[in-house]
C-alpha cells in the first residue's frame, strides 16, 4: 500500500482505515502522517463537487427564498441569519443532498485521475489497472461494487429526505 | 413553429434566432463566446499563428523558461519542453486537436443520440423501453471508466478516444431528444402532418426535430466542454493522443515529472484546457438561459 503512509511509520492494522486505526491504537505520529497523506488528494477531489454543490444550493435557495413562509419568518422579526440558515437552507437541502449523494458515488469510482497522480490505491486506479491488464474478474467485480454502492447511497439519501423534511415520511 | 411566442418583427425571423439574440445581453455568455471564438480561430489558423513547428525538437533549447523569466528568450515566448519543442506552438496546434476531438465525438453522440431518442419518443412502446434501458445501462457505468474500456478494447489512439467519448455521450442526447419528442408529439402540428399523409421519418426529422433544437444546442455546447476535458483525461492516461501529437492532456502527463524543475511546461497546457472548457461552459449556460427557459436557474 503506497501513498497512504510514509515509509517507516509503524501502525497496527485493525480496520485498514489508517486514520481510524491510528486513533484506535492512540498512535498520534501515524495519525499525523496519515492525515498528511490524505489532505492533498482530498482537496483535489473535493474541488469539483464543491462547485457543483454550491451551484445546486444557490439555485435551490433562490427557489425557496421566494416562498411565502420566508416572508412570514422575516415579518416575525427573526434575524437574517435565522431565516437564511434555519428556515430557508433546511427546505433547500433536498436537491442538494441528492447531488451530494451522486457526487459521493462519482468520487468512489471515478477518481481514476486523482488516484493515479497521488498513487492512491483506490477503486478507480484498481479498475483502471484491471482494464489495462484485461483482468475481467476485477472489472466485473469492481463495476458491481460501484453499482451496489450507488444503490446504497441512493437509499441513504432517500432516508435522509425524511430527516430533513419530516413531512416526507417513510411508508 | 411556436408562433404565439414570436415577437412582432417586420422581417419573418426564425424564433430560435429571436431567442438567441437575447444572449447578447448576458455578459458572461458573451465572454464565453469570445473565448470560444479565440479557441476556434487558433485551431483554424494554427499554421499561421504558431511561431515554430509543434513537433520539431531542438537539443539546444531544452526546458527554456517563458520570456519574462530568467534565461527565457523571445524566440520561445512560453518556453520549451524537455525535448526543446516550443510550448506556444504546441498549445496552438493542441487547440486544433481538441477542437477535432470535440466536434467528432460530440457529433457522433449528437447523430446517434438524436436518432435513438427521436425513434424512441416517436414510436413509444416496447422499442422505447429497449432503447432507453440500453441508455440507462450506459449511464450506469462510471463514464471515464467506460471510455477507458472502449479505448482498451480498440487500442489507444486519438480516433478511438473520440469514438469512446462519443459513445459515452449518446445517452444524454437520446434522453433530451426523447423528452422533447414526447412533448412535441402531443401538439396539433404533428397531427396535421399525419393527416396530410406525411411518413414517419418526414414527421420526425422535418417537423419535430427542428422544434427540439433549443435544448439540443445547449447540450451540444456543454458537451463540447466535457469532451475536451475527457479527451485530455484519456490522453493524460496515455490512452488518447500518442506522442508527438501536441495534445493538452498528453502535454501535462509528459511534463508531470518536471513540475518542480520547470513548472511552466505543465502550467500552460493546464491553463489552455481551463480556458477552453470555461469558454464552452459559459457559452452553454448563456445559451441555456436564452433557449431553454425550463432549465433557467
Amino acid at each position: 500500500m503506497s501513498g497512504r503512509l510514509s515509509v517507516g511509520v509503524d501502525l497496527e492494522v485493525i480496520t485498514n482505515f489508517y486514520i481510524l486505526d491510528a486513533v484506535l491504537t492512540r498512535n498520534w505520529a501515524a495519525l499525523k502522517d496519515a492525515l498528511w497523506h490524505i489532505i492533498m488528494p482530498a482537496v483535489t477531489l473535493s474541488t469539483i463537487p464543491m462547485a457543483i454543490v454550491a451551484r445546486m444550493t444557490r439555485s435551490s435557495m433562490l427557489e425557496v427564498l421566494r416562498q411565502d413562509y420566508i416572508k412570514t419568518a422575516k415579518a416575525k422579526g427573526l434575524s437574517r441569519f435565522m431565516v437564511t440558515f434555519k428556515h430557508a437552507l433546511r427546505n433547500a437541502l433536498i436537491p442538494v443532498v441528492t447531488t451530494i449523494g451522486l457526487q459521493f458515488g462519482v468520487a468512489l469510482g471515478g477518481a481514476i485521475l486523482t488516484e493515479t497522480i497521488f498513487a492512491w490505491p483506490g477503486v478507480g486506479k484498481w479498475m483502471f489497472d484491471a482494464v489495462m491488464k484485461r483482468d475481467y474478474m476485477v472489472i466485473q467485480g469492481g463495476t458491481l461494487f460501484i453499482a451496489a454502492t450507488f444503490v446504497v447511497i441512493n437509499l441513504v439519501v432517500d432516508l435522509l429526505y425524511a430527516v430533513i423534511n419530516p413531512r416526507i415520511s417513510v411508508q | 413553429m411556436v408562433t404565439s411566442k414570436r415577437k412582432k418583427s417586420p422581417e419573418d425571423r426564425h424564433p430560435l434566432l429571436d431567442q438567441l439574440s437575447q444572449m447578447w445581453r448576458n455578459k458572461t455568455a458573451v465572454a464565453g463566446l469570445i473565448i470560444v471564438a479565440g479557441f476556434v480561430l487558433a485551431a483554424f489558423f494554427a499554421p499561421v499563428l504558431s511561431p515554430h513547428d509543434p513537433v520539431e525538437t531542438s537539443l539546444y533549447d531544452q526546458i527554456k523558461p517563458p520570456f519574462w523569466a530568467d534565461g527565457g528568450t523571445k524566440k520561445n515566448i512560453l518556453g520549451t519542453d524537455d525535448l526543446g519543442r516550443d510550448i506556444l506552438s504546441r498549445l496552438i496546434y493542441g487547440a486544433r486537436v481538441s477542437l477535432i476531438v470535440a466536434v467528432v465525438s460530440v457529433g457522433l453522440a449528437f447523430v446517434l443520440g438524436t436518432l435513438l431518442g427521436s425513434v424512441s419518443g416517436y414510436y413509444k412502446g416496447a422499442l422505447d423501453n429497449v432503447i432507453m434501458r440500453i441508455m440507462d445501462i450506459i449511464l450506469a457505468f462510471p463514464y471515464l471508466l467506460l471510455a477507458i474500456v472502449v479505448v482498451a478494447y480498440l487500442g489507444p489512439s486519438l480516433q478511438n478516444a473520440m469514438m469512446a467519448i462519443g459513445i459515452t455521450y449518446i445517452p444524454r442526447f437520446a434522453r433530451i431528444v426523447r423528452g422533447s419528442v414526447l412533448e412535441e408529439c402531443e401538439k396539433d402540428y404533428v397531427m396535421a402532418a399525419k393527416a396530410v399523409g406525411a411518413g414517419d421519418w418526414r414527421i420526425i426529422f422535418i417537423a419535430i426535430i427542428p422544434n427540439c433544437l433549443g435544448p439540443l444546442i445547449v447540450q451540444t455546447t456543454l458537451s463540447f466542454a466535457s469532451a475536451i476535458l475527457d479527451a485530455a483525461a484519456l490522453s493524460f492516461l496515455s490512452l488518447g493522443a500518442q506522442p508527438p501529437t501536441p495534445e493538452w492532456g498528453a502535454m501535462i502527463a509528459k511534463s508531470r515529472a518536471l513540475i518542480l524543475r520547470a513548472p511552466w511546461v505543465m502550467t500552460f497546457p493546464g491553463i489552455a484546457i481551463l480556458l477552453a472548457v470555461l469558454g464552452f461552459n459559459l457559452l452553454g449556460d448563456g445559451l441555456r438561459d436564452a433557449l431553454d427557459p425550463r432549465l433557467r436557474d
